[in-house]
Parts: C-alpha cells; structure tokens; sequence
C-alpha cells in the first residue's frame, strides 16, 4: 500500500484550522467570561500551549521518528499495558471529538438552521467527516490547501469592516481586577485548545519531514494566536461588556456590519468559513481515533474504523451534552485537568515505565 | 502471509453500534434522564482543575 504524506505546508494549515476551527467561536464567550477590558492578555495563552505541545512533539520524534503516538506507547509501555494507554488515549480523542461534534451541530442549529432537527445536522456532518477520513490524509490536506486563496481574500474583509465600529475606551481600566481574572481566563486557551497541537504526533509516519514536527507546530500556534487575538479586541472593542451575554460573538461582530446598504449580512460568509474549518478539524480528530484504533488492532489499514467511530461520535454529541451548559462545563471544568493528565501525564508515565522495564531486563540479564 | 487477528475489528464495530443504538434510543425515548455517563470523569478531572488552576 503506497504511504500517504503531507508537506509541512498541509500540516501547519491542518493545526491552524485544528485550533481556529471551534476555537473562534468558544476562546473569545470563555475569555470574557473571566475579564473584558484585559480579554486581550489572555490570548498568548494559546501560544504557550502550542509551545508545551512542541515540546512534547519534539521528545516524542526524537524518541521515536517513526511512529505515532499510539505506536510510542506500545513501544514504551509494552503490548499490554501499552494498549491499555491506547484505550485511554483514543478514548480521550473520541470524547474530544464528541464535543466538537456536538459544537458543530449547535452551530448550525443556532445560526442558521432553527428548525431543522440536531439528529438530521449530525447525520450530514457525519456524512462528511467520515467521507474525508475514509479518502485520506492526503487528500484532505492538498483539498484544504484550496481554503487558503478563500481565506486570503475573506478574512481581511471580515477583520477590517468592524474596525471602523472598535473603540479603544473598552479596553480600559488596564487591570482592572488585577491578574488573577486574566489567569482564569487563560487556562482554556493554553490545556485545552493549546494542547490539542499535540493530536499531530498521530500522524508522524504521514509527515514528509517529521523532525520539523515542532517547529510546525510553534509556527501553527503563533498564526493561530495572532488570528484569535485580531477576533478578541476586535469582540471587545465593538460590544465591550455586551459580549458577555453573546453566545457567539464573532457572528454578531459581523452581523453588525452595515454600509450604505450595500455591503451586509457577512455572516453569511462566515458560517461557511466556520462549517468547513470544524469539518477540518473534526476529520483531524476523526483521523487521529482512527489511527490509533488501527495501531490498537494492529490492522493494515485504519478505513474499516472510519464508519462506525465516526457515527458513535457524533452520537455521542448528541448524548453527552444534552444542552449547551453542559457541554460548556466540560470544555472549563473538565477539559483543562483531562487534557493535562492525557497528553503531558500518560506519556511521562510511559516513559518512567520504559526506564523500569529497561533496568528489569539488564538485572535479569545479570543475573542470568 | 501473515495472517492477521480479525477479533480487533470485530469487536470495535460491535462496541460503536451497541453504543450508537443505546445512546440514541436513549437520547429519543429519554430512558434514564439522571443518567450522566461522563459524571465520573467530570467529578475527578473537575475537582482536579479546581485544585490545579482554581476554576
């Protein structure tokens, strides 16, 4: 079977769109809910997050060049509790994919389908999301390459027509309520969203040149945290304290947009941005859960996974996160500590255990 | 060749249907509406956030 790969270019677009792709609608609502006037010192945050992620990328590759996340567990932990850290971490993606899936279904019945039913919008995502998986990594990324030339010219326009309505004057008092406010409102941004740079050692084996994997995700963070930080001063500058009570900002910062009745509704234009960059997104998760299922079940190919984890996944949208409240408190009061635990946690834990496995066998070895 | 387990494949496809069938005849008729599935996971890593950043 011929081995699909993507070039460092396809892989940075794959990570921005990874973090831009929910996290344009939930960084901001999760910022603001702690501090307005500072929203804007919260968002490095997110870059930091990617350098924690860079980190981790950069041991693992150094560790092992050649396999995947999943595939480094077994090599560290060994075949059994090895799979047992895989059935942790695929259940960490699946649940992740969950909420995303679940993002993507509100979305939608929010902003622009009220009356069609969530199941109906679940089953089209669905549709989608396994489709892509199902074609491949490489497909995917040269089809998202065809986004940027869309985005070069959108995302400008987007960015400077509600310029026009910011007002410097919301942004102060400078510290307001000193920095603890601007620490709470950092932690989404750096172990949830930050952290989710590292579902790209999944597709180490997929990369041309997996030894810049780092690097690529260090460049990923800071166009992402630039694009996230133009949305939260630009949310805060146009609603001030109004932004607390929206729950998706940046679709009412371009709903505002109104000249000479002319050049209006660009929302529309932004849903669209918005569905394919969460179908991007959920198609990376999708791919990494189904990877690992393959290295879990040490089969050829990951496709035969693809339908059925990718329906049990947007299922499970629906299921677990019966209302947005409850998907919100998993994202602020859950996310942070599992995320933590599964990418930073496991791994040194797999690691210590390969340094005892390691002296296990050499005092065996002198000993026989 | 070698030949390869088919049990893992298997058993990942009866996992996900048994899961998509309970969970969305669950979420239709509302058969246990207290019944939080992820309420053990939002209870450790919830008060563990708590501890750890104070949210």
């Amino acid at each position: 079977m011929r081995k699909e790969l993507i070039s460092r270019y396809q892989l940075i677009l794959l990570l921005i769109w990874l973090t831009m792709g929910t996290g344009v609608l939930v960084i901001p609502s999760v910022i603001t809910e702690f501090t307005v006037t500072d929203a804007w010192m919260a968002v490095p945050s997110l870059f930091v997050g990617g350098l924690l992620s860079a980190g981790i990328a950069r041991v693992h590759v150094k560790k092992f060049p050649n396999s995947r996340a999943t595939g480094g567990f077994l090599a560290m932990a060994g075949p059994v509790i090895g799979g047992v850290f895989i059935i942790w971490y695929i259940s960490v993606v699946f649940l992740v994919g969950t909420v995303v899936a679940r993002e993507f279904t509100l979305f939608v019945t929010v902003a622009s389908l009220p009356y069609t039913s969530e199941t109906a919008v679940a089953v089209i995502g669905c549709a989608s999301v396994v489709y892509i998986a199902y074609v491949g990594i490489e497909s995917f990324a040269r089809a998202n390459e065809f986004v940027v030339p869309l985005a070069v010219v959108v995302l400008p326009l987007l960015i400077l027509l509600p310029l026009t309505l910011c007002d410097v004057h919301q942004f102060y008092p400078v510290f307001s309520s000193g920095w603890l406010p601007v620490w709470k409102a950092s932690i989404v941004s750096i172990f949830v969203y930050g952290l989710e740079f590292s579902l790209a050692i999944q597709f180490v084996p997929n990369l041309r040149s997996p030894e810049k994997l780092p690097i690529d995700i260090v460049i990923a963070a800071s166009i992402s945290t630039v694009l996230i930080l133009i949305v939260v001063i630009l949310t805060v500058g146009v609603f001030g304290y109004t932004v607390r009570y929206l729950q998706y900002p940046v679709l009412e910062l371009i709903r505002v947009v109104r000249i000479g009745r002319f050049i209006e509704r660009l929302d529309t234009i932004y849903g669209i941005a918005v569905l394919m960059t969460i179908i991007s997104k959920l198609t990376v998760i999708h791919l990494a859960m189904c990877t690992g299922i393959q290295d879990l079940c040490k089969t050829r190919d990951y496709r035969w996974a693809v339908l059925p984890t990718g329906t049990a996944m947007f299922v499970g949208g629906l299921y677990f996160y019966r209302n947005v409240a409850q998907m919100a408190y998993f994202i602020e009061h859950v996310g942070p500590s599992y995320l933590l635990f599964t990418v930073v946690g496991v791994p040194l834990l797999g690691l210590t255990l390969q340094r005892v496995r390691f002296h296990l066998k050499r005092r065996a070895r002198k000993g026989g | 060749m070698v030949k390869r387990p088919a049990w893992g494949p298997t058993l990942v496809w009866l996992v996900c249907v048994c899961f998509v069938v309970i969970a969305y005849l669950a979420l239709l008729f509302q058969w246990w509406p207290d019944f939080h599935p992820l309420y053990p996971l939002e209870l450790v890593f919830g008060t563990a956030t708590k501890w750890l950043f104070g949210l």
